[in-house]
């Protein structure tokens, strides 16, 4: 028999038909189905084959603990791995099954099952592990079967919201309900989150009391209250998936107001979290309780409830607890034939219904689906078979503490519910209702309402009047038979009792060891129904209380998150925050190929002409500033206002070079080092004043360094008067270089460009291009060079102006890739390059730049104390390959004699230069200046490359060029 | 519904830094500025010019840009050691959002409260929107948010985004 839509009830518009496919067969639900409500309506009872053992699976719950049924969804809403039970039923949306070749009715994967003996727990780790697992992975995961990210991309967007309140509860069941209105009507910003597609919880599945009314209507006018309520946030369909430190929840919002949006993330701040999310129902483990038609019971109760549906024609009972026996009554009411209620527990009665004390279902039999249940007594004896079409199953509740356990609250073990419950929350925070133990509705409102008193400090407010269903249980961990039959306890998994077993006797027993020998709890369920299971199970092999065995780590996310939620807007252009300057239209107008080129700016590579390679662009581009003159955009340089009495004191103090001499309008090199002596930036410093300095840093850097020196002038040294404005944004260069700079910047502007009136380190103020500016006589490729800084709402019309002045000079744009050239023939350093956080100055060969004579500065110490050590440091060196056609790659490691041994150093950078005409590199070696003229060898995967060890400076060693 | 947002800019605005005790600050710009701002990360107006109190010593002076010259010239060509006075104008982008969904596109953008309650018309904060650094100022007509100008692309692609 299949399931069917009863002529009445449930909380379903059956005036409005919303059409569906599955696996191409037309269906037909109503608003108000989910997914798999409107399958069963359909008849439809297999939904799926089984992870491992390829066995069909039909729905087994109704909510967000379904273990068993995953589908995939095709076309514009395609989406894989989406469980049926909390998908609300959309017109037109096309169902695929995921799992079985040719169909989920006949599935030849089915024959694993034959050989199931064979592939035990753990089978994969003690089998393919020769000659590499990844030999065998592919086949496995395509095997196992989980549906492949959708191949057309979402129609619509993802978006992520902050939101900060006094008090977020997670559920919208009794407690939580009773919970906002408490805290509403006190004032308190409330923000209510609620997964199901309406509020209500449990009370939506049942034929519940309040105030002598059905629940539903309190439900309807709590809701409408909160609604009308400024201070409430109210999200349906959304669920807290995960709750971090400082009280901060995500949120993922599926149906979101607004057309555009597919999902909204919710990144929420709360003082204080109510939890109250309710209980998850758990499966009983016996032979056969995987079969179609095998249900948890509440999911029973919910589909005859709520969804008006009759999920079986002939239905039997197996519980171990009291819940069990309302369903009975439910299913029997909706005109379900109720063939028997198998309690485990001995002592019950139940005079109107067909119980079977001390009893428990021993086996299930039919091939496509349930065809009735093997039974006997718990203590042995006779078994007995009866017919049914529908097995509601329900052992026990757990509290879903999935929440408070990830906000690092502590669980205990409660043997009157057997089950875990909150103990000591780690936050500010409350569990409520079922979420607490509390299974009771008037407990569950009390609970609610006294969990906000608590927090505000307030009487209990009146209460609506709630009967306590009485809530008794025995746990029964597992039905043991002799008659064998494969009894699941993880059924996302396909792990059985004996794998448990198993891993208890191969010594996995602890509960952490046994989820990951036999992936129990994984996946995306996370063993909602079984997890409990598995550890009283284990407390059972080890003869201990559950409570001693303990719980696996509850980890976000509760549910299953779309990559797009937790992505949010950060997709396409906003996915990373790229900086760009004010010439960033200019040089794509150009052609330029633009390159991340430090701390977030996007900067020109290079500007390839027609017909050029990469190379002959890059090496036109150095020859521009070798043998004529380029412009450079330089905007993003690091730059820092360094004003006050105690201006030169800090500098020195950060610095490692001597500036309290220097002279107003020249500037000084120097380096910063961390506080243990090694290189952490570097850069020029000019004097604009006796007590105001402009100092520079490296663009990756310059975040940091203005961090660095504000530390120092905040908690270092608070007591120095000096003020430090980052300037970075307000001055941008153009730099013009190259040994025709000075005729052609003469052409804009009236200052003495004379090497005695503007000499190299010069900075001058004046007007270039008619606009103020200030020009600095500083070098980065080693030739005559001019940085002309002006505001960057000024920099495009310098820059044009330059381009015009120079255009009888044949002066062009040069990017990045030739700026490293220059800087490598040159020998000059570069942050991420020579300086990789282990070098000191003088492994660079820049003990010049330390005044060791000026008093202490930072990391002078650490120097010092590393020199005396005598220990040998990896220095740089220049390197000639012997084939000057031969390329070093950057990060290479150069090994003695090129054998496969620890390496003596690294290459550091390589490039083309243009006044050699061959490829030289700069390295890192251990004792690197004395073995100048060496042979050195480069390894590579797949062969060496000989080098010639020589001095770091390829071109013009005494810097006549760049100070001419 | 689709959101309910106007967002115009990005716009540079006349800014200058203002560093040091507000009784030297005070002593060298006199007439030029505002009254003082009452609580720290809140603003005051006056004369279509607005004083940011940013941090123990630290404020910034807003105005339109063609008041610049005449405030650099006024405050920021002079040195004075007990004071700063530094123009930075270009430093930052403006973007003004109103509308009655703007404040929900603030906490798209932002990670701080909002509310009124907590953040009431004429509070600033140096915050961040979208990932990178930013100034937030609430104004009585909807909000004001402030970025390095080298972001203005990024960001103006998420409120485009938004809207």
């Amino acid at each position: 028999m299949a399931p069917e839509r009863m002529g009445q009830g449930g909380r379903i518009d059956r005036s409005r038909v919303l059409r569906f496919h599955f696996d191409g067969q037309a269906m037909t639900g109503h608003q108000g189905d989910t997914l798999a409500s409107a399958l069963l309506a359909n008849g439809v009872r297999i939904v799926t084959r089984s992870f491992k053992y390829h066995r069909p699976r039909g729905i087994m719950g109704a909510g967000v603990e379904e273990p068993a049924a995953l589908v995939a969804l095709a076309g514009a809403q395609g989406q894989g791995n989406v469980v049926p039970t909390v998908l609300p039923l959309r017109d037109g949306l096309e169902v695929r099954t995921i799992h079985g070749w040719p169909s989920v009715r006949f599935d030849l994967g089915a024959a694993a099952g034959l050989v199931s003996r064979l592939i035990p727990a753990g089978f994969y780790y003690k089998t393919f592990m020769w000659p590499t697992w990844h030999l065998f992975e592919p086949a496995i995961r395509k095997a196992a079967g989980l549906a492949p990210a959708p191949d057309i991309l979402p129609d619509g967007r993802y978006e992520t919201r902050n939101a900060h309140c006094d008090l977020l509860i997670a559920g919208a069941g009794p407690a939580g309900l009773m919970a906002a209105l408490s805290a509403a009507r006190a004032g308190t910003r409330v923000m209510l989150v609620d997964e199901g597609t309406e509020a209500g919880g449990n009370l939506l599945a049942r034929n519940a009391v309040i105030d002598g009314a059905p629940a539903m209507d309190w439900v309807a006018r709590t809701v409408a209250e909160l609604a009308g309520m400024p201070n409430v946030k109210h999200l349906q369909q959304a669920t807290v998936w995960g709750w971090r430190e400082h009280g901060l929840a995500m949120v993922q919002e599926r149906a979101p107001d607004h057309p555009g949006l597919i999902e909204r993330g919710w990144r929420v701040r709360a003082r204080h979290v109510i939890c109250a999310t309710g209980a998850i129902e758990r499966m009983l483990v016996f032979p056969g309780n995987d079969r179609p038609g095998v249900m948890l019971a509440s999911a029973a109760q919910a589909y005859v409830n709520r969804w008006g549906i009759r999920p079986g024609r002939r239905a039997v009972v197996f519980t171990n607890n009291d819940s069990g026996h309302e369903v009975a009554r439910d299913l029997r009411a909706a005109g379900t034939e109720l063939a028997a209620v198998i309690d485990s527990r001995s002592g019950v009665r139940a005079s109107d219904l067909p119980l079977l004390a001390g009893h428990q279902v021993q086996g299930s039999f039919g091939r496509r689906g349930l065809r009735g249940v093997t039974v006997a007594p718990v203590t042995g004896g006779r078994s007995q078979r009866i017919a049914c079409d529908l097995l509601a199953v329900s052992g026990g509740w757990n509290p879903a503490v999935h929440l408070h356990s990830q906000s690092r609250g502590t669980l205990r073990w409660d043997d009157g519910i057997a089950a875990f419950r909150p103990d000591t929350p780690a936050q500010s925070s409350a569990s409520v209702g079922a979420a607490d133990g509390h299974f009771g509705l008037q407990q569950a409102l009390q609970s609610g309402a006294g969990a906000v008193a608590a927090y505000l400090g307030t009487a209990l407010p009146d209460l609506p009047h709630a009967e306590d269903e009485p809530y008794g249980i025995e746990p029964l961990w597992a039905v043991q038979t002799a008659n064998g039959g494969k009894a699941f306890v993880d059924l996302m998994n396909d792990v059985t009792l004996a794998d448990i077993e198993l891993a208890r006797r191969e010594g996995y027993g602890a509960v952490e060891h046994a989820k990951r020998y036999t992936t129990a709890g994984m996946a995306l369920d996370q063993g909602k129904t079984g997890n409990v299971n598995v550890i009283g199970i284990l407390a059972g092999l080890q003869g201990a209380a559950p409570g001693a065995v303990g719980t696996t780590t509850f980890r976000a996310p509760y549910t299953p998150v779309s990559f797009g939620t937790i992505a949010g807007g950060r997709a396409g252009p906003g996915l990373l925050p790229y900086r760009h300057t004010p010439l960033t239209d200019w040089h794509i107008a150009q052609g330029a190929v633009m390159y991340e080129a430090g701390a977030r700016w996007r900067r020109p590579g290079y500007y390839p002409q027609p017909g050029e390679e990469f190379q002959q662009t890059v090496d036109r581009e150095a020859r521009t500033v070798r043998e004529g003159v380029a412009i450079y955009d330089g905007a993003p340089l690091g730059l820092f206002a360094v004003e006050g009495p105690d201006a030169a004191r800090l500098i020195e103090h950060a610095c490692t070079a001597r500036y309290g001499t220097l002279a107003p309008g020249m500037g000084r090199y120097g380096l910063m080092l961390t506080e243990d002596g090694l290189i952490f930036d570097d850069g020029v410093t000019f004097r604009l004043a006796e007590d105001r300095f402009l100092l520079s840093a490296s663009t990756g850097n310059a975040e940091a360094v203005g961090q660095h020196l504000e530390k120092i002038v905040q908690l270092d040294r608070p007591e120095w008067r000096v003020r430090i404005v980052n300037l970075t944004h307000q001055w941008m260069n153009a730099t013009l270089c190259g040994p025709l700079a000075r005729q052609v910047l003469a052409r804009m502007t009236d200052m003495d460009l004379s090497t005695d009136g503007f000499p190299f380190m010069g900075l001058r103020e004046g007007q270039v291009a008619g606009v103020r500016a200030r020009v600095a006589r500083v070098s980065f490729t080693g030739e005559l060079s001019y940085e002309i800084n002006v505001r960057p709402r000024d920099l495009p019309a310098l820059w044009g102006a330059l381009l015009d002045a120079g255009a009888g000079e044949g002066i062009s744009p040069i990017g990045s890739e030739a700026n490293h050239v220059l800087r490598v023939e040159k020998g000059f350093l570069s942050l991420g390059h020579e300086v990789d956080g282990t070098v000191d100055p003088y492994d660079l060969g820049m003990g010049w730049a330390m005044a060791v004579r000026k008093g202490d500065f930072i990391g002078l110490r650490s120097v010092r104390l590393r020199r005396a050590s005598g220990q040998v440091r990896r220095e740089l060196v220049g390197l000639l390959p012997e084939d000057p056609g031969a390329a070093l790659p950057e990060g290479a490691p150069i090994t003695p004699g090129g054998r496969r041994e620890a390496s003596e150093g690294l290459v550091t950078a390589c490039a083309r230069s243009v006044v050699l005409d061959r490829w030289v590199g700069l390295a890192l070696l251990h004792d690197g200046k004395a073995r100048v003229g060496e042979r050195v060898v480069v390894r590579l995967p797949d062969r060496t490359i000989p080098a010639k060890v020589v001095a770091p400076v390829f071109h013009d060693p005494a810097g006549q060029r760049m100070r001419a | 519904m689709p959101y309910d947002i106007t967002i115009t800019g990005p716009e540079t605005r006349a800014l200058i830094e203002l560093r040091g005790a507000k009784s030297s600050l005070a002593a060298h710009a006199p007439g030029l500025l505002p009254v003082w701002p009452a609580r720290p990360c809140s603003a005051v107006h006056h004369a279509g010019r607005a004083l940011l109190w940013l941090g123990p010593d630290r404020w910034v002076l807003m105005t339109s840009l063609d008041q610049e010259d005449t405030l650099q010239a006024a405050l920021c060509d002079t040195y004075w050691p007990d004071a700063g006075m530094t123009l930075i104008s270009d430093t930052l982008a403006f973007f003004t959002l109103s509308g009655q969904d703007a404040e929900v596109a603030m906490a798209i953008a932002c990670p701080l409260d909002l509310h009124a309650d907590v953040f009431a018309p004429d509070t600033v904060a140096q915050t961040d929107a979208f990932g990178v650094r930013a100034l937030v100022l609430r104004t009585d007509e909807g909000w004001l948010l402030a970025v390095e100008a080298a972001y203005t692309r990024y960001i103006a692609e998420h409120l485009a985004q938004i809207v």
